[in-house]
């Protein structure tokens, strides 16, 4: 990653001579990205920076940076209980949220494919949740299932269920499971319009010519709609398991991790460390751990893009 | 106005190379045509010309003056594009005064300007649309009154008629001559189209391959190709050529086709250091007798009616031939016939070189 | 099968979701119009007693939500502009022209889009820190341009690329330099993903929590999503009927605005992004 950042420019500058006809040169078009490209590399790429050394030296609660450590900071963190039971939570937590996200979303842009009556407000609704922070749907949901106050119980008695005053985030299990339900609930605006966009790119000719050629339609979904909605669910799969990795609001607002730790993830523990307790030092090592965790992902995520890139050039 | 002077100009992607020492003088008021069969440059050529691309070696001056360094905003020449490029967002009105604004005019002015252009070109109903309101011969002549209205120094045409159909495309090729004719505004004019370029030119340059093969007046191609190239890509129906030895002693001479004929006399051929040569007759020139005596004959494959004229079409020894002829000929497929030219419509080119013999 | 019956056969397959979405709406609106005694009582119901607006009220002049949302604008303004007026340029130069080490550019800004700021956010914070930027709306502005602008090349890059080139050649020799056609050429044909852009990146920044909540250590300068969730972190009994008329102000203009480049990014983002 920091090899990227150092290569690009160097090479850039190199290449860099401009024509004298007024027609643009690299080195104008270098001059157009380098704001951009400025912008990232200080907000982004120095960060990093920051973030790699406080990993491996020690660092006081104020933020001084001490003498280097090696990686005491990586050791203390896998020695400490609640960094790995983070650790755990975290794999349950992406799995179940993003496969979750993925059995609902298919269904879900199958049918608005479909041309229906009222299948443009259907569509908004079913996007809506992406246009809210995801802070104040934590809020919102945190109220929601409250267990003296919260509309869920209000309803649920209304129908004559007996949860009347059941305090849905006073175990971590149930805690837990709500999350990651409305963890789902958000994800999927963004995987339905990925499908969709997938769905709309298939042209209504292959399914006129297998109806022609006789198929039936959910023979025609497993060989026509399936395989070429692939590419776009694996897609959709790999950004959704990079964007619920780093979830934090949802976990943050509706149990701040609780109880006892048991609805941690690492990047609420992270976040603890170093603003709760100000160990930087442990705080910087389980973010290095993530950040190589998502490093992955992302070499994953481009090897998929291109290949499919390279295939829509075929 | 101004003459254009295009001297050893090459273009090069990384290795390849599009254009290769091409060298052309225009002159002022000069309608040129640039021809060649897809992909040999012509659009690059012409996009150098204008200042769109940039010239890896060689000059081009306007008006005595090299623009090289110049930028396309400042040659002061005017384009017509295939696609017409006109401005989506502005009504034909704007677009064509769009060049007027950019020098400052007044408001006045350009309304006064636009108003002459769009009188030359009967846009005067069509001023206030948007191009997507309207046809393809009108877009056509929006974009012509774009390049039109600041009188430039030249105007360089890239296939402007190709996205009409024929009927238009005929119309379109009267108007552009006659406003060439009126205006005497130096072009250059690219298309693929070799009736476009024979009706339309002063002169034409016929390209092949990022090179210039020959240059010179539409009849001059046409009666003296330089090359075999140029003459394959001259004429229609497609000139015949054949491989032939050419025997000559002592100021008459014999040519003898390869695919199958008797040596045919030909009179008044220089001696030429040639033997082996290609040996073309153009269609129009051949004609159909009846195979007795005659020494070159072929079998008939195919007769085509055109309505006023007849092309047909033979097989000589192993190559396809055409005949083109003013009289409807009744032949049967199969038939032996033998086939007569006039020597002196004969093109001679060296088989090695593929040059033209003159004579 | 007819439109109509196919019709009700996906509201009826589709409902289930609805619900779930809707239903944080339903309380949102039900719980901001009650008074605080039909909040905290045994017997609740979906209706409020009666169309009550004086949480709203209390909300902007008692509790300073105004502020609140004064803030909110005046990040997600900045952000989208900071990163508009960095991302324009940029995308315009890899649609247009010859870029050297384009593919690596294209790569370090996608993977810079896939690390959270929240991985980094002890780095961020010590840098704004040091150039003593904790505290100012800012350092907000330039860290959500940041991390948002990635994208905005992505879509201004798939828009840019449907506008002819040889638009732009026409007014150069027409006569407009580069940043004339450009201006006057360009730009207003591409407006409409520009627009799309900007609302995308607003609603983005509008919504931003976390380095909203590290950068910004005062009550004054909170963002609504901040305000929001910190109201709900009193010791005392939490004021539900405040922070439901909160969300709801806070959420519902941007999800109406949100709803109307609905169409656009199903089409165009989902594929510009991916690929
Ligand atoms: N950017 C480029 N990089 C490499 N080769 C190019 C580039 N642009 C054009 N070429 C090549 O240059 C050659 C000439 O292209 P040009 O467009 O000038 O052809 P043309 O004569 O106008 O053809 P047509 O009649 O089809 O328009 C083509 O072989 C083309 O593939
Ligand atoms: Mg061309």
């Amino acid at each position: 990653m920091p090899g990227i950042e150092k290569t690009a420019p160097r090479r850039a500058l190199s290449a860099g001579r401009s024509s004298k006809m007024g027609l643009p040169g690299p080195a104008f078009a270098l001059i157009l990205i380098a704001p951009c490209l400025l912008l990232s590399v200080a907000v982004i790429g120095y960060p990093i920076f920051d973030v790699i050394r406080m990993s491996l030296f020690d660092v006081s609660r104020t933020g001084v940076v001490r003498e280097f450590s090696g990686l005491a900071n990586f050791a203390k963190a896998f020695a400490d209980p609640v960094f790995l039971q983070a650790a755990r939570q975290t794999v349950i937590w992406t799995v179940c949220v993003v496969a979750g996200t993925l059995l609902v979303s298919v269904p879900i842009a199958l049918i608005l494919n479909e041309d229906f009556y009222g299948r443009t407000i259907a569509r908004t609704i079913v996007l809506l949740p992406w246009a809210i922070s995801l802070a104040m749907t934590a809020v919102v949901w945190r109220y929601v299932v409250n267990g003296d106050f919260g509309t869920l119980n209000m309803t649920l008695a209304a129908l004559g269920l007996p949860f009347e005053n059941y305090p849905w985030l006073a175990d971590a299990r149930m805690a837990f499971l709500i999350e990651i339900l409305i963890g789902i609930l958000v994800s999927v605006p963004f995987t339905v319009t990925i499908l969709l966009g997938g769905l709309t790119s298939i042209p209504e000719s292959l399914y006129e010519a297998s109806a022609i050629d006789g198929a039936a339609s959910t023979r025609s979904f497993y060989y026509i709609t399936l395989p070429l909605l692939w590419p776009f669910m694996q897609i959709a799969l790999v950004l959704n398991v990079i964007y619920v990795f780093n979830s934090f609001p949802i976990i943050w607002i509706m149990t701040n991790g609780g109880p006892a730790n048991r609805t941690d993830i690492l990047i609420t523990y992270v976040y603890k460390q170093a603003f709760a307790f100000g160990k930087l030092g442990n705080a910087a090592a389980g973010s290095m751990v993530m950040f190589a965790i998502l490093l992955v992902f992302a070499i994953v995520y481009l090897f998929l893009t291109r290949a499919q890139g390279a295939k829509n050039d075929d | 106005m101004a003459s254009i002077n295009l001297t050893n100009i090459r273009k090069q992607y990384g290795a390849v190379t599009i254009i290769d020492d091409v060298s052309i003088a225009i002159e002022d008021r000069e309608f040129v045509v640039l021809v060649g069969p897809s992909g040999c440059g012509k659009s690059t050529l012409l996009r150098m010309i204008a200042g769109l691309e940039t010239i890896s070696a060689g000059t081009i001056a306007i008006d005595g003056e090299v623009v090289n360094d110049i930028g396309p905003q400042r040659r002061d020449l005017a384009m017509v594009f295939q696609t017409y490029a006109l401005y989506p967002h502005m009504t034909t009105a704007q677009n064509i005064g769009f060049p007027l604004k950019l020098r400052g005019a007044s408001q006045d002015e350009i309304g006064r300007s636009v108003a002459e252009v769009a009188n030359t070109l009967h846009l005067d109903a069509l001023l206030d649309r948007q191009p997507r309101a309207l046809s393809g011969g009108q877009r056509q002549r929006v974009a012509m009154g774009r390049a039109m209205v600041r009188e430039p120094r030249a105007f360089l045409f890239d296939e402007p008629l190709s996205n009409l159909d024929a009927k238009l495309r005929h119309h379109m090729r009267i108007e552009l001559r006659q406003l060439h004719k009126s205006l005497g505004a130096t072009s250059i004019y690219v298309t693929h189209d070799q009736i476009e370029a024979m009706t339309m030119a002063d002169r034409i340059v016929v390209m092949n391959r990022g090179k210039v093969e020959q240059v010179g007046t539409p009849l001059e191609l046409f009666d003296k190709p330089a090359n075999v190239f140029v003459a394959g890509f001259l004429g229609s129906p497609t000139i015949n050529l054949g491989n032939a030895t050419l025997a000559a002693q002592d100021g008459s001479a014999t040519l003898e086709f390869h695919a199958g004929s008797g040596p045919i006399d030909l009179a008044n051929v220089p001696p030429s250091p040639h033997k082996e040569v290609v040996a073309g007759v153009r269609p129009q020139h051949l004609e159909v007798v009846s195979p007795e005596g005659v020494k070159l004959t072929g079998t008939v494959d195919l007769v085509e009616h055109t309505g006023c004229e007849t092309n047909v079409i033979l097989s000589v020894g192993s190559e396809k031939w055409t005949v083109q002829s003013r009289t409807r000929q009744h032949l049967t497929q199969g038939e032996n016939v033998g086939l007569v030219f006039d020597p002196t419509n004969l093109h001679l080119f060296a088989a090695d070189t593929k040059e033209r013999i003159r004579w | 099968m007819t439109k109509a019956k196919k019709s009700l056969v996906c509201w009826a397959l589709l409902s289930p979701f609805l619900l779930v979405v809707l239903f944080p709406y339903a309380t949102m609106l039900s719980t901001s119009l009650k008074q605080k005694d039909e909040i905290f009582t045994f017997h609740r119901t979906w209706l409020p007693r009666e169309l009550y607006l004086g949480n709203f009220a209390e909300l902007i002049f008692e509790k300073g939500f105004g502020r609140a949302l004064a803030n909110s604008l005046a990040i997600s303004v900045g952000a989208t502009v900071l990163s508009l007026a960095v991302a324009i340029p940029a995308a315009y130069a890899l649609t247009r022209m010859r870029v050297p080490g384009k593919g690596a550019l294209t790569n370090y800004l996608l993977i810079t889009q896939m690390i959270s700021p929240i991985v980094l956010i002890v780095g961020l914070f010590r840098m704004f820190a040091y150039f003593g930027l904790v505290n100012s709306l800012l350092s907000v502005i330039i860290a959500h341009s940041a991390f948002f602008m990635a994208f905005a090349v992505w879509m201004l890059q798939s828009y840019f690329a449907t506008i002819p080139k040889d638009l732009e050649e026409a007014a150069w020799i027409d006569g407009a330099g580069r940043f004339s056609a450009f201006i006057r050429v360009f730009l207003p044909l591409c407006l409409p993903g520009i627009v799309v852009t900007a609302i995308f990146t607003f609603v983005n920044s509008w919504n931003e929590y976390a380095m909203s909540l590290t950068l910004l250590r005062q009550v004054t300068q909170q963002t609504a999503p901040v305000q929001i969730a910190f109201l709900t972190g009193t010791l005392y009994q939490i004021e539900w009927h405040l922070i439901m008329a909160a969300t709801l102000l806070a959420s519902v203009p941007v999800a109406i605005v949100f709803a109307s480049i609905q169409r656009y990014l199903i089409g165009g983002m989902a594929l510009g992004g991916v690929k």
